[in-house]
């Protein structure tokens, strides 16, 4: 499997091969559980996000998400998609689909875009919409995945389980297979990005999760040998992250600016931001709740979602915490 | 005959080693040395006739036998929809 192998090798020569361009932080739905601030910003001009484009080939990035925000609120989207399939990335699109129609569809198909990835929430058009904040948006988006998949486009959809939405896992699991879309379902969501939790209200609650997660035991893989790549992750070592305003972030959940393009070359933030240094030095031994602790080989730890929970990039992360207790009662009987 | 890597094809040099996604299967290859090189060569537009003797300087290698070579590696890439 090449991708593990590649993943190894750029782990440990710190080359991100793997990185996530936020185009804008502008969006058309007023989703209940969304996690991104919005705050008034000078987006990367369509010149600045090819220079980063240019940039990120050079440090060796071979795969590319493009998100937002959502990123067709941007006019110049598509010169920015081609211009990334020209200079060969593997270019992802993470989108509402909501602006997605035939044309579009037809478009991405002809750019050879690898993948869209957009989030539906339910099934039914009232969750749907409710989810969304925005009337009309479930008919539209299930206008786009039929565009989409009439185009021969590749699609993800990616499901938050919700109190709302969970009770659809299956029927959307089968949505998706029915329709040649591969599917991914989470069971956690993010606090907003400036650590306030306003926005996980729709978090299910302790005995649903138990119910949510055992729907899926035996299906992970964890790393008896290496327990700290349960805890830490890639983020900052074959992954980066750019804002729609040029910031250089270790990941999307992990919002510690490690510098701006405006101001520096991404290959000098990449080789000398002390943030970077700082997450690429986490060793299991400094999280001293997570090194001791009995769940650590059920445990998917986000060190993103450990600074937002809790303010500190050391600690435990407590939605972690919730899942690895359910899969260790799950796996252990 | 001009040899180009298709549109769309995505690859990318990591530590001289190149790393190609083949467009039917959707796969990530690694491709060997000698592949990196050429492949290096294509996505500079050097041509094609040109590369022959370009393989035989690096490797040591007669430029017939780097003929072959080449030869081989573009007829397994077209057939992976790699090269046009
Ligand atoms: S379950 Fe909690 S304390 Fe244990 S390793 Fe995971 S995040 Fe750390």
């Amino acid at each position: 499997m090449r991708e593990k192998e590649l993943a190894e090798i750029t782990e440990a020569d710190l080359i991100p091969a793997w990185a996530m361009l936020e185009l804008t932080h502008r969006c058309n739905f007023k989703c209940s559980h969304c996690y991104v601030v919005k705050e008034k910003i000078k987006e990367l001009s369509s010149a600045e996000v090819k220079d980063v484009l240019d940039q990120l080939a050079a440090a060796g990035c071979l795969f590319l998400a493009f998100t937002g925000g959502e990123l067709f609120l941007r006019k110049d989207v598509f010169e920015l998609l081609a211009y990334a399939v020209k200079k060969r990335f593997v270019v992802t699109v993470l989108t509402n689909a909501f602006l997605l129609d035939a044309a579009a569809a037809r478009k991405l198909k002809a750019l050879r875009i690898h993948e869209v990835s957009t989030s539906l929430y339910s099934l039914k058009a009232g969750v749907f919409d409710k989810v969304t904040g925005v009337a009309g948006s479930f008919t539209k988006v299930m206008g786009a995945l039929r565009a989409l998949k009439k185009a021969g486009v590749r699609v993800r959809i990616k499901t938050p389980l919700m109190t709302v939405n969970y009770a659809e896992e299956k029927s959307l699991a089968a949505f998706a297979k029915k329709n040649g879309f591969s599917v991914l379902f989470d069971p956690v969501l993010s606090p907003k990005n400036d650590g306030s939790v306003k926005n996980t209200g729709q978090k299910i609650k302790a005995g649903v999760l138990e119910e949510v997660v055992q729907r899926h035991c035996g299906g992970w893989s964890f790393s008896d040998k290496y327990p700290e790549r349960n805890v830490l992750c890639s983020a900052g070592k074959n992954f980066a992250a750019v804002s729609p305003s040029g910031e250089v972030l270790p990941c999307l959940q992990l919002p510690l600016s490690a510098g701006t393009l405006r101001e520096k070359s991404f290959n000098e933030i990449w080789k000398n931001s002390p943030v970077l240094k700082k997450i690429r030095g986490l060793k299991l031994s400094a999280l001293k709740e997570c090194a001791g602790c009995k769940n650590i080989r059920y445990c998917n730890r986000c060190p993103g979602l450990a600074l937002l929970e809790n303010g500190s990039l050391y600690g435990k992360s407590v939605s972690a915490c919730e899942i690895a207790a359910v899969r260790s009662g799950c796996c252990n009987g | 005959m001009v040899c180009k890597i298709k549109k769309g094809v995505a690859a990318r040099e990591i530590k001289g080693r190149y790393y190609v996604v083949l467009p039917k299967e959707m796969k990530l290859v690694k491709l060997n040395k000698t592949g990196s090189f050429i492949f290096g060569l294509l996505s500079a537009r050097v041509p094609e006739k040109l590369i022959p003797q370009k393989l035989a300087a690096r490797y040591k290698v007669s430029p017939a036998c780097a003929g072959r070579d080449l030869a081989e590696f573009i007829r397994e890439l077209k057939k992976a929809g790699v090269l046009s």
